[in-house]
């Protein structure tokens, strides 16, 4: 008898016992029965009959009558679809086809794509796809910051203000706020296209387009974006958009008292303790702050 | 199960269908459909229904009307709200170990690759799959449960033990 009818058998519970005995010195049945050693382990809860038919309308009711428990359900029912729709205004479901999803700021948020595609937003970014539309084009619009994890398939394109990614692999960062373009390359190959101009990268490249100048990028250790990991790293970033981002991240103002937004900052900051991230972002360039309530003012010494 | 001409109106026989198949009816529920969709709850729904149809369904009838109005009443469900199957690991507190890390590593992997090659199988395959595996259900009792043939359930549960076997490797 060949492996496949074994297998037949013993999963029919139909081996013969000299059958059985030499089927149980073999690999296969070894690997079966750790198999099902784990499989045991998830079987269905307990099912508890007699506390479920307790549950049911009882004796005296005949048909026809709505036993009271009927109702229960009913309301059941109500509340349940009170909860699944209150939980859809929550996320900014919009019936409409296009389905928005934004994020505030102070939050990251991880959407799922229809396609299970996967990505973090952070602060303030919002993110558009067409529901309807998704199986014939995996269009994204972004605004903001995201990093993706593009399911296997056709052309994914992530649209932004000042350009657009298209993926070829699988996992990238764009970011695209207000005069900062920037597309980290994580996994695969992304071609970048912006103002007429094409960019491939390659695992561990980057591209930035500031206030119209683009640079190359290469980047550090590490499987994403360092904001996934709760920390925001600038290398040689003008200090104005390293201080946007601290707006964005912490929810506060920011006045600026003779403070150079253009001269070029490397660092980081923390997203957990404003104390601690101030004191990254103003001691190496000789910067004094003052933190009230939500109001953050940074001067120079000039 | 009687069979005797008539209905199910009657209660005692009514309470004996409930406990001859509610919990056939609720496992046939979870491994179909994982656990987040609520099995226990569908299967009073559907005796309800039979208890309302009662005087249409007779006895040898009850498990089909059963299974059907169950099976049909948890697709509207999922039609509503699109949830990821998910099961229960239900042994969770049980993982205290006196393994080694990489073996404990090792076992995590098989559990992970496990569960994705179930969750990768048809639901028909794998409720046939785990009411054999799992609940000890014989080829001719998952047969009369689906309404299909006994051949057919030989043929899913080894179409879903190649798929799983080839998911999981080397393991």
């Amino acid at each position: 008898m060949n492996e496949e009818d074994l297998v037949k058998k013993w999963l029919a519970g139909a081996l013969s016992e000299s059958e059985r005995l030499s089927f149980e010195e073999t690999e296969t049945y070894r690997k079966l029965q750790r198999m099902d050693g784990i499989l045991q382990q998830m079987k269905a809860p307990d099912y508890d009959v007699e506390a479920e038919e307790k549950k049911l309308p009882t004796a005296s009711q005949p048909a026809g009558v709505v036993p009271i428990w009927r109702r229960n359900a009913f309301l059941k029912i109500a509340a349940s679809l009170l909860l699944v729709l209150s939980a859809a205004l929550a996320i900014g479901y919009m019936s409409m086809g296009d389905e928005t999803i934004k994020v505030l700021a102070a939050t990251k948020t991880t959407a799922y794509l229809p396609d299970s595609s996967e990505v973090v937003l952070n602060n303030a970014s919002s993110l558009t796809y067409s529901k309807s539309r998704w199986n014939k084009a995996r269009v994204v619009e972004l605004s903001g910051e995201g990093f993706f994890k593009v399911t296997h398939g056709s052309r994914f394109d992530v649209k932004t203000s000042s350009g657009t990614v298209t993926v070829v692999g699988t996992q990238f960062n764009v970011k695209s706020r207000a005069g900062y373009f920037e597309v980290q390359c994580y996994e695969g190959t992304v071609k970048v296209r912006s103002n007429g101009s094409e960019q491939m990268l390659r695992k561990g490249q980057g591209w930035r387009l500031i206030g119209g100048l683009s640079a190359a990028l290469e980047l550090g250790a590490g499987d994403g974006p360092s904001w996934m990991g709760n920390e925001s790293r600038f290398e040689s970033v003008p200090y104005g958009q390293v201080v946007e981002e601290f707006k964005r991240q912490y929810g506060v103002k920011v006045n600026l008292v003779h403070v150079d937004v253009n001269q070029v900052f490397t660092g980081s900051f923390t997203h957990d303790n404003i104390e601690l991230a101030l004191q990254s972002i103003t001691l190496p360039l000789n910067i004094k702050f003052d933190l009230e309530e939500n109001l953050v003012r940074l001067s120079g010494d000039r | 199960m009687s069979h005797e001409k008539g209905n199910v109106c009657d209660e005692g026989r009514f309470k004996t269908l409930f406990r001859e198949l509610s919990k056939d009816l609720h496992d046939f529920l979870y491994y179909k459909y994982g656990a987040g969709n609520h099995p226990a709850d569908i299967v009073q729904e559907a005796f309800v229904k039979l208890w309302n149809n009662c005087k249409n369904v007779p006895p040898e009838k009850a498990r089909a009307f059963l299974f059907t109005v169950a099976n049909n009443q948890m697709l509207n469900e999922l039609a509503k709200r699109k949830t990821a199957l998910r099961y229960q690991d239900t042994v969770e507190a049980k993982r205290y170990t006196l393994e080694s890390p990489e073996f404990a590593m090792e076992e995590e992997q098989y559990r992970q690759r496990l569960h994705a090659a179930l969750e990768s199988l048809t639901e028909d395959q794998r409720v046939t799959f785990m009411l054999n595996r799992v609940e000890g259900k014989k080829h001719q009792e998952i047969a009369d449960m689906l309404g299909i043939g006994r051949k057919a359930v030989e043929k899913r549960i080894y179409t879903a033990y190649k798929i799983i076997r080839e998911q999981l490797g080397d393991f």
